[in-house]
């Protein structure tokens, strides 16, 4: 049987420098961050550090602040995605599988305002938590992103395809519907979690915005803000590359730890995540 | 847990909604009360709060005051109206150039990753890894790649008498150099779905093709690959162009919007203004949501058209 296609040896001819020139800024990001500040301008086009150094490495984590930048990302991020999994699979569960009046038209509302953009509403979430006095708080960064319309999404249509065997015979037993829920679907909804938790922890571990906006105070400054406004900003007037690239290893350390356990899943997801609207 | 609703709660089949008392009904619709109550709080009244801000002259000191459309003549015919059709102007290039770049990119990598091929997860890696990594650590990693003085390739290129634009300092290249960086960091997204797309196509009507003398394999992708994936190309444009067109932090961490605020984007324009002009950046603000909501309409009238599955 014939496909299309080319050969293998020409796709390889076209893939291999197409996949070097993608690789290239990671090595060159990893190999900076070992040159010391003189080296980067006395040998600008040096691949390698001609002076290896690892002082970038205790610099930036001095000049980053970083365990404290690290300790307000995990925070928010973790408390966000924790919210967003209960938050979503709760409403999703009950839009896919149990009747009350006017359901299916409150599904389509959320669906509607799947497309609004947090870039739109910055500013009234901003002046609300101004007025609440939560500004450069935890709940500034949590509780606006808690509910989110791509996680009810997600978790109604995983709900909709487990056959309803599971709920009948957990309603036999007497179990209302918020055990079978906690006790039954739950820990059937696997896939499901993992797509959010996926997709919420990325898209928050690398939010610049959010934290831009409602956490201006260096205390509660993410890692994103630290490298974009810590390191970066005014970075033109005496740059230090090595510095600046050991931070954006700093700040990518943990989803690409995660990327490279987890492949599958994060493809299998982000797939998922076209899936929608 | 007030859930007394026994068998009757759920969907069983041929149960109107009617054969369900209001108890019932309550307990089941609690489960929604904790995302209503949070999308009515931070996202519903938000978007009435911006509106009626867009009518309001407000520094955030002292109180609003009520000036009908000013905010929005102000935008469009008046005093920021230079600063504002100007970010229109960044982000409809960064659009034009950007959402094409990463689909046709996308596409290529998926069919050259589509059949078995040694390495071929390794390969499919390395072209998806970028999208895990932040905008800000890839705009700053690019920034320097490509800085004009210190940068490795300008370097490089010197050597062999090559001069790389001075994009810090030229707005048209700055866009360039942030489609650059924006097409690496998020091709994986359009070659994911286009495998996902390939691989859902029937390598039956491959073979009918080519009995039918489609011989080469541009033919084959042509006649047959192509227009299958249609469905797939349609939600990518769709999508990468709401997502383009929301595009902040590439701008604010590779160009910092300059030179001289020529490079700034829409969401720019709003985040450089909402602080001491509140009322225009929420006038742009709803002009934007406007413009979101027209978008998703003509999606829906496209993928209703043509036959979407999604």
């Amino acid at each position: 049987m014939k496909q299309p296609g080319v050969s293998n040896r020409n796709r390889l001819i076209v893939l291999i420098p197409i996949a070097i020139v993608f690789l290239f800024p990671f090595i060159w990001v990893v190999l900076t961050s070992f040159k010391a500040n003189d080296d980067v301008s006395r040998y600008p086009g040096a691949l390698f550090p001609v002076n290896w150094t690892f002082e970038n490495y205790p610099d930036v984590l001095s000049r980053l602040n970083f365990w404290r930048e690290l300790f307000n990302t995990v925070v928010m991020t973790l408390s966000v995605t924790f919210g967003q999994i209960v938050v979503g699979a709760l409403a999703g569960y009950a839009f896919a599988r149990l009747r009350f009046k006017g359901r299916d038209l409150m599904f389509l509302l959320i669906l509607g305002t799947m497309i609004i953009p947090f870039e739109i509403l910055f500013v009234p979430i901003f002046l609300m938590l101004s007025g609440w006095h939560w500004l450069n708080t935890f709940q500034a960064l949590i509780v606006p992103s808690i509910a989110s319309p791509f996680a009810i999404f997600v978790f109604r249509q995983f709900f909709i395809t487990i056959p309803k065997d599971f709920e009948e015979a957990a309603r036999v037993d007497g179990a209302g519907p918020y055990r079978t829920f906690f006790s039954v679907m739950l820990p059937l909804s696997g896939s499901a979690i993992a797509t959010v938790f996926i997709l919420t922890f990325l898209g928050e571990w690398s939010n610049l915005l959010k934290p831009l906006v409602f956490s201006t105070d260096p205390s509660m400054w993410t890692l994103q803000q630290g490298l974009s406004e810590g390191l970066n900003k005014g970075a033109n007037l005496s740059p230090d590359v090595g510095s600046l690239m050991t931070g954006v290893i700093l700040v990518s350390i943990v989803p690409v730890a995660m990327f490279l356990v987890g492949q599958r899943y994060f493809i299998r997801s982000i797939a998922a995540s076209g899936v929608k609207g | 847990m007030t859930a007394m609703a026994g068998g009757t709660a759920g969907t069983g089949k041929g149960k109107s909604k009617s054969g369900l008392n209001v108890r019932e009904q309550l307990s089941n619709f609690s489960f929604t009360v904790p995302a209503l109550a949070l999308m009515a709080v931070f996202l519903f009244y938000p978007i009435v709060y911006v509106i009626w801000l867009s009518f309001q002259k407000w520094n955030l000191l002292g109180s609003p005051k009520f000036v009908g459309l000013d905010n929005y003549s102000n935008i469009l015919t008046g005093a920021s109206q230079g600063d504002f059709f100007h970010s229109v102007f960044v982000s409809v290039v960064f659009v034009v150039l950007a959402m094409p770049a990463q689909i046709a990119l996308g596409l290529v990598l998926a069919v050259l990753l589509e059949r078995e091929l040694r390495g071929r997860a390794f390969f499919r890696s390395i072209f998806f890894f970028p999208m895990v990594v932040s905008f800000v650590a890839a705009g700053v990693a690019f920034t320097w790649l490509f800085d004009p003085t210190l940068g490795y390739f300008n370097t490089v290129l010197a050597n062999i008498g090559v001069t790389l634009p001075d994009w810090k300092h030229d707005s048209t290249w700055g866009i360039v150099f942030v489609v650059i960086m924006n097409t690496w960091k998020v091709v994986g997204f359009s070659m994911i779905l286009y495998i996902a797309g390939l691989q859902g196509i029937n390598a039956e009507l491959y073979e009918a093709a080519e009995i039918d003398g489609a011989r080469t394999t541009w033919q084959r992708f042509r006649h047959i690959s192509w227009p299958l994936l249609i469905p797939t190309t349609t939600l990518l444009v769709i999508t990468n162009t709401i997502g383009s067109f929301q595009a902040f932090v590439p701008f604010y961490v590779m160009t910092q919007g300059g030179p001289a605020g020529e490079t700034k984007t829409i969401v720019y324009f709003i985040f450089s203004t909402y602080l001491n002009r509140t009322g225009v950046a929420c006038a742009a603000a709803t002009l934007f949501l406007i413009f979101v909501l027209i978008i998703t309409a003509i999606q829906l009238r496209v993928t209703r058209s043509s036959d979407n599955i999604y």
